[in-house]
């Protein structure tokens, strides 16, 4: 299942800065982050994701630097900064709010209602 | 403290306007260059390295930056190709290349230097004017060009019909033209045997006539001068026509036909002279009432000019009923002015009945006694007639703006409309008369964008009901200043109506109404001053009455009370005090007004050389100053306008004088 346009747009920001936050990553690795992680639901091709980065790095929220990989070619990482720290910060609390508030309506499975 | 600085030195560099100007450029040559060498140099499968050259090609972004996007799709299909996906997967999870295309040109575009987002934002903006300008004119323009004005009154059919109720004999009109014809071919005959057998050139024949006319404004006689002495026989050569009109001039009213256009003929082989063209009964047809042209005041003018030259042939002849003959028409010239009620034929009047007084003047003190009494009481009821006629009447220059707005003006029937093409080609001829430069003449050179720019005038040009109520307030402030009399002056100044325009929140900063107001301020100060000569006129006249009654002279005006006057008029300078009177111990008297300073000086004659006597605005107007760019009426510590010069000079104004002449020096 894969979320629609608006939802994505709203979470998978969020998502990317969330798996930065734990190392650098580079495109494809991201890609294949997001696609296992969340069981597919917020999976992007590259269509989304580089737009994506690219407007997180033009924000400050990120930034990228070219490295040798171990075969040999170049990849572009990415790795959160402290702008980017600190909104993800934000949107964690945002978004727990927001499950919070779905659980309550028992939009969420298994939560009261 | 070194780090910074160089990262300021990076950051400045980075978004320096040389390098996005630089970096731009070397788009323009060759974009894709970088990109597809990578893409040659990766050998990715032909899908792949298709699907990734046509997205580069499609998002027309700055050369380095199609070679960045190019180098990580390209490391991110080695990425997936090392993964196990095949080609045909890559290529499908790819999506549309234009729709990639556009997501990348535009999140590339937020990453650009900060001297790029200010030119985007700039051109954007600027861009974003240029629109509204546009559409903004295209709706001023379908609104102006959709306008058309609606003729509903005919002024000039209206003022005709004041006319109807006169028969043709009533009318002084036909006299008038016939003998200023007559007089026409006249002074044309005197200026050829003036020159005698030399052939005048056109400048010459112009200052002939000129030197004629000023002779017989002048109306003094003077032999040793040949021209005047032919003036003053051709004058008394043309006795019968002068005749004719002097009976004609005591009919009620002049009786001209009003009309736009006077059409140029020949009186004989030589010289012109003109014939009104009635005005067509259509309206649409007609020009405006304000264009009308009023011949017959230039005319009247000439003949009273004319009677009074021939007053000192009369008194030379001793002809004293001619003299009174004279007197008489020059006051029933003036009497038909005023029955015009346009604001330039009163003023015609006023001209007129000045001549007359001082003409008067000059025959009470040289010959007391050469009027019979009948003709002193005839000429006194007369001047009383014509004073009653002489309040300034403005109701016919309210007709003539009226007749502009509904030529220039749409009607919306609520008495509210806008400008129209034509009306504003009636307004640029207008200015034209009134101005030979047209300010836009030095921005545009041709008339398509003279007439582009027109639209344009909706949003600085006033609307119809605007116009007309900052016309109306302007009257009306002359009218209450009619009203309450000269010590109101200070209201009618220049510098109050340029106050008024400052204080218009109207944002017009054209004005028809400004431009076509007449000078009112101007008309209301001759308007008075007109006034107090009549009124003088008639106590010395009444003065007259009775010393011819009483063998002697009063010793104050109030002796004419009953009797001989109504009352003593006031003295406009002088607020609720009757005009002067000083009787000469010896002979003759002097009525004066205190004139312009307010300064009751006993009737002192004021210096020649001062021009200022006179002058009723510099008794009354304000002194004005600037704050901030705009006027303000500077107020005295009662908070009273102050005047612009409370004391002027230490003389009075005489009006008449009949005391005895002293004899120039070296005469006995």
């Amino acid at each position: 299942m894969k979320l629609e346009r608006e939802l994505m747009r709203g979470a998978g920001p969020t998502a990317v800065l969330k798996l930065l936050s734990r190392r650098a990553m580079y495109g494809y690795e991201l890609v294949e982050a997001l696609a296992a992680q969340s069981d597919g639901v917020l999976a992007m091709g590259q269509s989304t994701l580089y737009p994506m980065l690219y407007n997180l790095e033009a924000k400050g929220l990120i930034e990228a630097d070219w490295r040798d990989a171990d075969n040999g070619r170049q990849r572009k990482y990415y790795a959160l900064t402290g702008k980017g720290k600190t909104k993800l910060k934000a949107d964690e609390q945002a978004w727990n709010k927001l499950t919070q508030a779905m659980g309550s309506l028992g939009v969420l499975k298994g939560a009261p209602a | 403290m070194s780090k910074s600085i160089s990262n300021a030195w990076t950051w400045s560099l980075k978004h320096s306007p040389l390098l996005s100007v630089w970096r731009a450029a070397r788009g323009l040559v060759r974009p894709n260059r970088e990109a597809f060498a990578l893409l040659e140099k990766a050998a990715l499968p032909g899908p792949i390295e298709e699907i990734i050259r046509s997205t580069i090609v499609r998002t027309k972004l700055w050369r380095d930056e199609r070679g960045q996007i190019a180098k990580e799709l390209i490391a991110h299909a080695q990425d997936a190709i090392e993964a196990g996906r095949t080609p045909e997967q890559i290529v499908e999870t790819f999506g549309d290349p234009r729709r990639v295309a556009k997501l990348l040109r535009r999140s590339m575009k937020r990453k650009r230097p900060m001297s790029w987002q200010l030119y985007r934002f700039s051109k954007r903006t600027v861009g974003g004017l240029a629109v509204l300008m546009i559409v903004g004119y295209a709706v001023l323009a379908v609104r102006f060009h959709s306008g058309a004005p609606s003729i509903k009154r005919n002024f000039i059919a209206e003022l005709n019909a004041r006319h109807d109720q006169y028969a043709e004999d009533q009318k002084v009109w036909p006299v008038l033209h016939q003998v200023e014809r007559d007089w026409t071919l006249s002074s044309s005959a005197l200026i050829e045997q003036h020159a005698g057998t030399k052939d005048l050139a056109n400048g010459e024949y112009r200052n002939s006539l000129v030197s004629i006319q000023d002779i017989i404004t002048a109306g003094r006689l003077d032999d040793s001068d040949p021209l005047n002495h032919l003036v003053a026989q051709r004058v008394r050569a043309f006795e019968p026509q002068l005749a004719m009109l002097r009976a004609a001039a005591q009919r009620p009213v002049v009786g001209m036909p009003y009309s736009y256009d006077m059409e140029t003929v020949l009186l004989n082989d030589s010289v012109y002279g003109y014939e009104i063209r009635p005005a067509p009964d259509d309206p649409e047809e007609q020009e405006s009432l304000i264009s009308i042209l009023l011949p017959d005041l230039g005319a009247m003018r000439r003949f009273a000019n004319l009677y009074s030259f021939d007053i000192a042939i009369a008194t030379r002849e001793q002809d004293q009923q001619r003299v009174f003959e004279n007197l008489r028409a020059m006051a029933n010239l003036a009497r038909l002015c005023h029955t015009e009620h346009f604001m330039i034929s009163q003023l015609c009047g006023y001209a007129i009945m000045s001549q007359f007084h001082d003409r008067l003047v000059e025959v009470m003190r040289s010959q007391p006694d050469s009027l019979s009494s009948e003709q002193v009481i005839e000429l006194a009821h007369l001047n009383a007639r014509v004073l009653e006629m002489q309040g300034l009447d403005l109701s016919t220059e309210r007709f003539g703006f009226q007749d502009i707005l509904q030529r220039a003006y749409t009607d919306d029937g609520h008495g509210n409309g806008r400008l129209t093409p034509q009306g504003v080609q009636m307004f640029m001829e207008m200015t034209r008369m009134m101005s030979s430069n047209d300010p836009r003449d030095y921005i545009f050179a041709d008339r398509e964008l003279k007439a582009a720019t027109q639209p344009l005038l909706l949003m600085g040009v006033g609307d119809r009901r605007q116009e007309w109520q900052r016309y109306n307030r302007m009257v009306d402030r002359a009218e209450r200043v009619l009203a309450e009399g000269p010590q109101a002056f200070g209201w009618m100044s220049f510098e109050e109506q340029l106050l008024e325009s400052h204080a218009d929140d109207t944002g017009a900063s054209f004005s028809p109404a400004q431009i076509l107001t007449p000078a009112l301020g101007s008309a209301v100060g001759r308007s008075f001053q007109s006034r107090l000569i009549s009124q003088t006129t008639g106590v010395m006249l009444a003065i007259e009455i009775f010393r011819r009654d009483n063998g002697r002279l009063p010793e104050t005006l109030d002796e004419l009370v009953g009797t001989y006057l109504p009352q003593v008029p006031e003295d406009i300078f002088n607020p609720g005090r009757p005009i002067g009177y000083v009787k000469d111990a010896n002979a003759g008297y002097v009525l004066y007004s205190v004139g312009s300073d307010g300064d009751d000086d006993g009737g002192i004659e004021p210096d020649p050389e001062d021009k200022t006597r006179s002058g009723i605005g510099y008794r009354y107007a304000f002194q004005v100053g600037w704050q901030r760019g705009r006027p303000v009426v500077i107020r005295d510590n009662r908070g009273q306008p102050a005047a612009a010069a409370p004391r002027g000079p230490d003389s009075d104004w005489v009006l008449v004088d009949t005391r005895p002449q002293p004899q120039p020096a070296g005469e006995s």
